[in-house]
């Protein structure tokens, strides 16, 4: 099981919860397995080609995936996974 | 409105922090507990073009989670204009996910009258369009963002109605509902 840090924007979907135990390999598995916990959640962080959108950032323990291996980065037991949108503006 | 309750050393930071950073964009959070913003953490703005925009560095994005393990909630989102005014630009409000925080912005418009407002910005879905208004206007410093802003009172936006253009067939449409929120400066 992985741990996922869930942001306030998302908690409407996951009944308040801030923290979320879930099975992955890699972080498409997890976000498949955080769609069948709390439905919608996918399409707030993927977009209609099935990539992650622009403004949502996913760390593994503190790595971005996009530095890494992007949607297909593997997670490990214990890994903690972070979602986080992106603040910004001008 | 609702309410948002700053102590008095955290206000002062906010504007030290916006002065120290000027001409460029500063940003961070505000943390605290029972809405009482009693904590500031200065972000590294990482934005491509910081005169003009913010984007905040991750190490200060993650601690959002660090807050809660700490008994503590992130209270606000703030960020300075130098040379504009306390209220949200359009690119401000393309960029709210957050729509349950409070945005702080600290404005040096008027260096010797430094202005700290706080607002509540609610993003609707994007949704595909037809045909582009006539009347929008190009956002400054954005090839790619259109809007128009309705007024309320006081002649401040209330709502932008913000457009991208992909292509001359791809238009979406974003409405951005923007709601003033009281700042209170408590002794602290």
């Amino acid at each position: 099981m992985v741990t996922v840090n869930i942001p306030t924007p998302l908690r409407k979907l996951t009944g308040g919860q801030s923290r979320v135990q879930v099975r992955g390999t890699d972080i498409v598995g997890v976000i498949t397995e955080l769609e069948a916990q709390f439905p919608g959640i996918r399409d707030r962080l993927m977009d209609e080609t099935g990539e992650l959108k622009r403004f949502i950032n996913i760390y593994v323990n503190e790595e971005e995936i996009r530095a890494l291996q992007g949607k297909a980065t593997p997670v490990a037991e214990g890994d903690r996974i972070s979602i986080v949108p992106a603040m910004a503006g001008g | 409105m609702g309410k948002l309750v700053i102590t008095r050393p955290v206000y002062e930071e906010i504007v030290a922090h916006a002065r120290a950073g000027y001409p460029l964009e500063v940003c961070g959070l505000l943390s605290g507990r029972r809405g009482i913003a009693d904590v500031i953490w200065r972000a590294c703005n990482v934005a491509a073009n910081p005169r003009l925009d913010y984007e905040m560095d991750p190490q200060t994005l993650l601690k959002q989670f660090d807050f809660e393990e700490q008994g503590q909630e992130m209270v606000a989102i703030y960020h300075s204009h130098p040379e504009s005014p306390a209220y949200p630009s359009a690119t401000d409000a393309l960029r709210a996910y957050y729509p349950d925080s409070v945005y702080v912005i600290c404005s040096l418009e008027d260096a010797d009258r430094p202005v700290v407002a706080a607002f509540h910005m609610g993003q609707g879905d994007a949704e595909p369009i037809a045909i582009l208004p006539s009347d929008v206007e190009r956002v400054r410093g954005r090839a790619d963002l259109l809007m128009r802003c309705f007024q309320a009172a006081g002649g401040r936006p209330a709502r932008y109605e913000l457009y991208t253009v992909a292509d001359e067939q791809r238009i979406s449409r974003q409405i951005v509902e923007v709601e003033e929120v009281e700042v209170e400066i408590s002794p602290g």
